[in-house]
């Protein structure tokens, strides 16, 4: 197999990727915009996890469509109310919203979704059909 | 060779710090500063972190560093990630205009939320103008 990538570049893209993770301030990637969500797969459930810290519980919205779940809601300045100079800002403000493909058959009726400490975490069941089978070996 | 000794770097980084146990990184988390005639206003993003995973402290070289520990758990397997779970450490030097006794914090919604009062003497003080 060729080598398309000069090492030099793939290290260097690894030290972008790296910073990216760990600063968390470098947000000109398209897909890197608030909320940042993890998804999971057991073998139970599908579960998507956003970090929106700040938003009230009464402003999110999550939505189950066609296959598609959609995240909203709406974050404020923190300081609404006093006079003050906002003399640095890396929080994004305003509102938000994303969607994720589920690609699984889902029993929608049974999807639930927990807000604490600023994560919001949505589980969706699998359906039966979409859960992983065992398959029995029998021996002679 | 520099293709396997990339690839090396690549699992080994990969496996330290995307998995769910710690590796002893920790992400420097977003803030708001804000200012006004009482003194600072700092928010900060620790989402993940209860009340008792935050460290707040200041030291005699007056540097003011921000601590939290996440308590939020992941299990199954990874589909999509944006984010590490990680703990929370960020630093900042404060300057002596600000009283660091009176310095409070609260945290709501994974925000904490610190106020740096600035030294009553350091206060701007309006001067009254007669006509």
């Amino acid at each position: 197999m060729f080598w398309k990538v000069s090492p030099w570049e793939e290290l260097g893209l690894l030290r972008n990727q790296l910073n990216d993770v760990f600063n968390r301030q470098d947000r000109t990637w398209g897909s890197r915009s608030f909320p940042l969500i993890n998804v999971y797969d057991t073998q139970e459930n599908v579960v998507v996890v956003a970090e929106i810290p700040g938003v009230r519980k009464e402003e999110i919205g999550v939505v189950m469509e066609n296959g598609v779940l959609t995240l909203s809601g709406k974050r404020n300045s923190h300081l609404k109310d006093e006079k003050s100079d906002l003399i640095l800002s890396e929080r994004s403000i305003g509102s938000f919203e994303k969607a994720v493909r589920i690609s699984v058959k889902v029993k929608e009726d049974q999807i639930h979704a927990g807000y604490s400490d600023g994560v919001l975490t949505v589980t969706l069941p699998k359906a039966d059909e979409a859960k992983p089978k065992t398959i029995a070996i029998k021996v002679n | 060779m520099t293709q396997e000794i990339a690839k090396k770097e690549n699992q080994e980084l990969g496996t330290a710090c995307s998995q769910d146990e710690a590796c002893g990184c920790t992400v420097s988390p977003d803030v708001d500063i804000y200012e006004n005639p009482e003194g600072l206003v700092v928010a900060v993003d620790l989402p993940g972190v209860a009340k008792e995973g935050v460290k707040l402290e200041i030291d005699e070289a007056d540097i003011l560093s921000i601590r939290g520990t996440r308590r939020d758990t992941e299990s199954g397997e990874v589909v999509v990630r944006q984010f590490v779970r990680e703990d929370y450490h960020r630093t900042f030097s404060l300057s002596d205009a600000f009283d660091k006794e009176k310095i409070t914090a609260k945290l709501e919604d994974g925000v904490l939320e610190i106020r740096i009062p600035r030294k009553e003497a350091l206060k701007p003080k309006r001067i009254e103008v007669k006509l």
